[in-house]
């Protein structure tokens, strides 16, 4: 954990209303490794996954990029820094082309000021690193493509191009494999471990194969609370997980 | 994982935008936009050139549909507000024309003075009921801007130097430079001209970085924030924008009437102004000065056949929307997008 970035997150709470979403969570992970959040539905993995990304305010704790406080650091101003997020619902933008998407997030993450009177898409530097990082995420398609066109896999790869698109030290990758085939799941869990090398991963993933075999560390959350954290030979060992997981197939 | 290939089958039209042939829109838009500059000649040859000043208020409130296009069609903004930015033009040049006319001090009818006046009244109220209405979106952004709308409206009911709710008469028109703006077809030509840089303007801002970044906002503002943009600020940016434009449209809408009144902030107004781009095509800029185009024109021809034109006119326009659901600019560009 010396070299390289740090994202931490000590003692998060949340509440929605009477529901007590997040307890006192610790989470913390660091490049060169995945660390995977899991747990059963309604555990409060994407809401521990939102507070950490700046999307949503946290009612008590603190998060930290590095050892300093980002708490107050809203989720735009945590991409400045390097912190970025992908969704579990595919969401990229309909009205956009396949390279202009990534492109957008180029833009996004790079321009700070307005610029009102250049044709975005005469950028051909910019054009062509959105088209390096749809290679790098393995996207063989046509970038003038629709991304309408595009089906559910591809879409996923998409996301992930367009998070990298921030040039971001931290991912927060929330269940990238959801609904994919197996042979995609192979490939995006590849892609994972070649993007461990230069940054640090924090996965929701439902894929439970997929978790213990990629994961460094493996947090398990319930009711909002952490019962388990450790690697994934500790956890397939952890009584209180085992309790858990046979509870959820009973 | 799997290649796809562009455009294949199963794809529903509606969703497939088509970037073959961009120069679609922009060929549409100059039609339109030359259609619109010879219609003068057009209407005399026909013997209607008693239509001749509604051409203009087409042109003036088409110039208007094209600046709320951009945050309704482009933004998803929904502003029932741009009444009171066209007022605001009217009250900036139109207190100007008044006080010339009483031989008073920094009074002037310079209308390069008193346009560009115009537009930055309208983009600093823009800016200071913006950062207040973007703290909503949907439907409360509507409410809030209707909300403004109606405080500005009894605002300029109560200026009494001004003729209150009566209003004054201008006795003259803004000079341009040198040029005189009696006559009604120079008057024309310059709101055409001023018409054609608007489209041109914001047809450079949808396709420039700031612009897609409002476009990215309307589709998914919490996705465009996730990739590391500060969308309110874009969204501000934007709205300032078309309200300086509404407010070009409404120091030359006082010149075209030569009537300075209240009547023009009515929340009606921006009704007025949001069904023009819904009839002419959300979304497409040059919608608004179809839009515009239709409605007024329907209106004058209508009320020659009826008194009760207006339930005819709906008629028109339910028909009108349901046939076309991107408006009259969809029907012609069919799967094609202007952006």
């Amino acid at each position: 954990m010396s070299d390289g970035v740090s994202l931490e997150a000590r003692g998060l709470d949340k509440h929605f209303g009477n529901l007590h979403v997040t307890r006192s969570l610790d989470l913390g992970v660091s490049t060169g490794r995945i660390h995977a959040l899991i747990g059963p539905n309604g555990a409060g993995k994407t809401t521990a996954l939102s507070q950490m990304s700046g999307e949503l305010r946290s009612d008590a704790g603190t998060v930290h990029l590095d050892g300093v406080d980002i708490t107050d650091i809203d989720l735009p101003g945590r991409v400045d820094l390097g912190v970025c997020r992908s969704y579990q619902t595919s969401s990229p933008f309909p009205d956009f082309t396949v390279g202009e998407n990534v492109a957008l997030a180029l833009l996004a993450a790079e321009e700070k000021r307005f610029r009102f009177f250049t044709r975005a898409s005469a950028d051909t530097g910019r054009r062509h690193r959105a088209e390096e990082l749809l290679h790098d995420v393995g996207l063989d398609v046509d970038a003038s493509t629709p991304v309408t066109a595009l089906d559910h896999g591809t879409t996923r790869q998409l996301e992930i191009a367009m998070v990298l698109a921030t040039g971001p030290s931290i991912l927060l990758l929330d269940e990238p494999m959801a609904g994919l085939a197996p042979g995609e799941v192979a490939m995006l869990a590849d892609l994972l471990r070649r993007l461990r090398e230069k940054h640090g991963i924090l996965l929701v993933e439902h894929d439970m194969d997929v978790v213990f075999s990629i994961a460094d560390e493996i947090t398990v959350l319930a009711d909002g609370a952490v019962i388990a954290t450790g690697t994934p030979t500790e956890i397939r060992e952890d009584g209180n997980v085992q309790a858990l997981y046979l509870r959820d197939e009973r | 994982m799997s290649r796809i290939a562009p455009g294949r089958d199963g794809i529903p039209d509606e969703t497939h935008v088509e970037r073959t042939t961009w120069w679609r829109p922009l060929l549409i838009t100059v039609l339109v936009l030359v259609l619109v500059g010879i219609a003068p000649f057009l209407v005399d040859a026909v013997g209607l050139g008693y239509l001749q000043r509604s051409l203009t208020r087409v042109v003036i409130l088409g110039l208007a549909a094209v600046a709320l296009d951009f945050i309704v069609g482009y933004g998803g903004l929904v502003s029932l507000g741009h009444a009171m930015f066209l007022a605001l033009g009217s009250y900036t040049t139109g207190v100007l024309l008044v006080h010339l006319s009483r031989g008073e001090g920094l009074a002037t009818g310079q209308a390069l003075i008193a346009w560009p006046l115009s537009m930055l009244v309208g983009a600093l109220f823009g800016l200071g009921f913006g950062v207040l209405a973007l703290r909503t979106r949907g439907v409360y952004f509507i409410m809030v801007t209707l909300a403004f709308n109606q405080m500005m409206f009894f605002l300029f009911n109560t200026l009494e130097p001004y003729g209150g709710d009566d209003g004054v008469r201008l006795p003259e028109r803004s000079r341009l430079g040198p040029l005189s703006l009696e006559a009604d077809l120079t008057f024309f030509y310059v709101c055409f001209t001023l018409l054609v840089l608007t489209v041109i303007v914001f047809n450079i801002l949808i396709r420039s970085p700031f612009g897609w970044v409002v476009r990215g906002a309307r589709d998914n503002e919490l996705r465009m924030k996730a990739i590391g943009a500060r969308t309110p600020r874009y969204q501000l940016a934007a709205f300032a924008i078309s309200a300086s434009f509404a407010s070009l449209a409404g120091a030359l809408a006082v010149n075209e009437s030569q009537f300075l009144s209240p009547d023009i902030s009515h929340w009606t107004q921006s009704g007025e102004l949001l069904v023009m781009i819904i009839v002419g095509g959300m979304g497409s800029l040059i919608g608004g000065v179809i839009g515009a185009g239709v409605l007024l024109v329907l209106e004058e021809l209508a009320i020659d056949f009826t008194n009760n034109w207006q339930f005819f006119v709906g008629i028109g326009l339910i028909l009108i929307v349901l046939v076309a659901r991107r408006g009259v600019a969809g029907l012609l560009l069919g799967r094609h997008r202007n952006v």
